[in-house]
């Protein structure tokens, strides 16, 4: 107890405070930029901590990892363009909504459920980090296949206006995911002699492309034809496009929730990432939903449901971290080296021997929600306000900031190549009614339901059997053939 | 949308043929014996394409004709457009390439500023110098992050 109020005063030191609020400021401006992401942020930030002291040091980048999470949501909204990928889900939603003149509200919503989704993962890693670890622990690659099985599914939910062209879209996205080397046996694969493809198709140059460029081709069309939709994010917007209510905050309350939990869950999980949880939980968020039709046409739901569980994940990134010392993805992996250069030791000791600094990371965790919500508050302020120059100013930045983004995800110009292709596809995809939503995230599944498939076809001699000596991915696969029946027959008593 | 629909879904079969049959054959290499062959997803998700395109072809051919209330326009006009605006950015792109990122960036946003009506050429001046000068200092300057 002593060592659990020592460490929470620390994270209360006005040294500590300072630096958490200048990292997640620094976040979210990062975030807001496609192409530079969280661990980028991280990896260009650790050199600058060498002169802390170890707490305001993994404060300072611990705030970076929560603002861009929730930066790159900013441009989702506004722009249509993800600022990491992650974010990508968000524009889903968001997007639209910017489009219907309610900027402020889904700013506001991918705010706050940024907020909630990364306190509730706070709070779960403080409160059951040990045991969820363990059962992370038990996930190998069968278990993460079966959970890959069932979110490769939401392709099916997804799909839109037509089932049969959601399908085609997703499997292209799964399709083009195996281009680069194959991850077992690293034989070059269908790279066409480029060696910029050797470590695949980069996904921000895809989803900056088809989100935001074929956007952009489209507006100017219809800029030129004089067909342009209002974009707005004005003074005189009425307050109920502006703001979120205490009653659309509680109708949203069961989905933060359950997302935020999804993101939990995904994040604890080595190797799956905030990509994998937001789609997901978009994807659920959009089966139990009374208004599935609402999705991608500007549901407050999605918005919340994406934005919570990407949130959610930077917070269980350091539950295996901390209780096993094993780094589920770069960013917490970038924190292991942080540590290790202030003297830290991770690993399952590190409670013994540092109790009093992991408590203080703990206030500083939640210290850095708080600041989340004031200095995001005050981003989208800034970000909206940017947004109201006239549209012949606004697209050529965009355009610019999208080459930007693309160039330096890979820093080569066949990225930005790459971008513009998948912009222009974008544009005839939209054009033809093909989901972009299922296709991205046919991209995201692909490579890794690939790697661990082919994990546990190695481990297991090749016997696809194994499957029934692992009790948890029979539930999980259990759980998705329910799912998909529950879908199939609601999907026909709604037609009846 | 239905002639569109059966234009896509015949050209989509036909690329899932050649990939299946051409292109996944030439562009995925051999393994050792005892090695899950690294083309089997990527042909089984080219064999989901080809059958979902096919089902999407004879749908369309064969299936009792929907009143589509969004329905498909395609005309001339929109082609000159994709035309021309794919050629400006492929050029900017180029220009960045070859006179680096300041310049090419100057030019690409110019470029578009054009292309959407702008002539004022002050506030042209201002917007593309300002923001690519922006981007520069701030990625490469300060954060040190390599740009064209």
């Amino acid at each position: 107890m002593e060592q659990i109020l020592a460490g929470f005063g620390d994270a209360l030191t006005l040294v500590n405070l300072l630096y958490l609020a200048i990292g997640v400021a620094m976040g979210v401006a990062i975030g807001a930029i496609p192409g530079l992401n969280g661990p980028m942020a991280v990896a260009l930030a650790v050199p600058m901590t060498f002169f802390m002291s170890p707490l305001p040091a993994i404060s300072f980048l611990l705030g970076i990892l929560k603002g861009s999470r929730y930066g790159g949501s900013i441009t989702a909204v506004l722009l249509n363009t993800p600022g990491d990928p992650a974010a990508a889900a968000t524009c889903f939603d968001g997007y639209p909504m910017h489009k219907q003149g309610k900027s402020g509200k889904a700013l506001k919503m991918s705010l706050y459920a940024s907020v909630f989704g990364d306190m509730f993962a706070a709070l779960v890693l403080i409160l059951v980090a040990g045991p969820i670890a363990k059962f992370a622990l038990k996930m190998g690659p069968t278990e993460i296949t079966a959970v890959i099985i069932f979110a490769l599914t939401l392709i099916a939910i997804l799909s839109g206006k037509s089932l049969l062209k959601g399908l085609i879209s997703g499997a292209f996205g799964i399709f083009l995911s195996f281009v680069g080397t194959e991850p077992i046996t690293a034989t070059s694969r269908l790279t066409m002699g480029f060696y910029e493809l050797q470590s695949g198709i980069s996904f921000m140059a895809v989803a900056i492309g088809m989100l935001a460029i074929s956007e952009i081709i489209i507006q100017v069309e219809e800029k030129i034809t004089g067909k342009l939709e209002t974009l707005s994010f004005r003074k005189d917007t009425p307050r109920e496009n502006r703001t979120i209510s205490l009653g659309e905050f509680k109708d949203n309350l069961k989905t933060l929730f359950r997302s935020s939990l999804i993101g939990t869950g995904i994040g604890a999980l080595p190797g799956c990432g905030a990509t994998l949880a937001s789609f997901l939980a978009y994807g659920v968020a959009k089966r139990v939903s009374k208004n599935p039709d609402k999705f991608g046409q500007g549901a407050l739901e999605g918005l919340a449901a994406a934005e919570s569980a990407n949130s959610a994940t930077v917070g269980s990134d350091l539950i295996p971290l901390f209780t096993l010392g094993i780094p589920g993805t770069m960013a917490a992996a970038l924190l292991i080296g942080a540590l290790v250069v202030h003297g830290v030791e991770v690993g399952p000791l590190m409670f013994r021997e540092h109790g009093r600094f992991i408590y203080g990371i703990y206030g500083s965790l939640l210290a850095g929600s708080a600041f989340l919500l004031v200095i995001g508050g005050v981003g989208l302020r800034v970000f909206a306000n940017l947004i109201r120059a006239p549209k012949a100013i606004i697209y050529p930045i965009i355009l610019l900031m999208c080459v930007t983004g693309a160039y330096i995800e890979d820093n080569t110009i066949f990225a930005v190549v790459i971008m513009l292709i998948f912009g222009i596809a974008g544009y005839f995809m939209k054009k033809l009614d093909f989901s972009f939503v299922t296709f991205l995230v046919g991209f995201v599944l692909g490579p890794m339901f690939e790697f661990s498939l082919l994990q546990t076809l190695n481990v297991s001699m090749n016997n696809p059997m194994v499957i029934f000596d692992r009790p948890i991915a029979l539930v999980i696969l259990a759980f998705t053939l329910v799912f998909l029946c529950w879908g199939l027959f609601s999907g026909k008593a709604k037609k009846s | 949308m239905r002639k569109a629909d059966i234009i896509v879904g015949a050209i989509l079969f036909v690329v899932s043929l050649v990939t299946i049959f051409v292109i996944i054959p030439h562009q995925v290499s051999k393994v050792p014996e005892g090695n899950i062959s690294p083309a089997l997803l990527p042909t089984v998700a080219m064999v989901i394409i080809g059958g979902l395109s096919l089902i999407l072809l004879l749908k369309n051919l064969f299936g009792p004709a929907k009143a589509s209330r969004d329905s498909f326009s395609f005309n001339a006009k929109n082609w000159r457009y994709i035309g021309i605006f794919s050629a400006l950015l492929f050029l900017s792109l180029g220009a960045i390439y070859w006179l680096g990122f300041i310049l090419g960036g100057i030019f690409l946003i110019a470029a578009l500023m054009i292309f959407l009506g702008s002539r004022r050429p002050l506030v042209m001046a201002l917007v593309s110098i300002g923001t690519t000068t922006v981007i520069y200092f701030a990625l490469w300057k300060l954060l040190k992050i390599p740009l064209p």
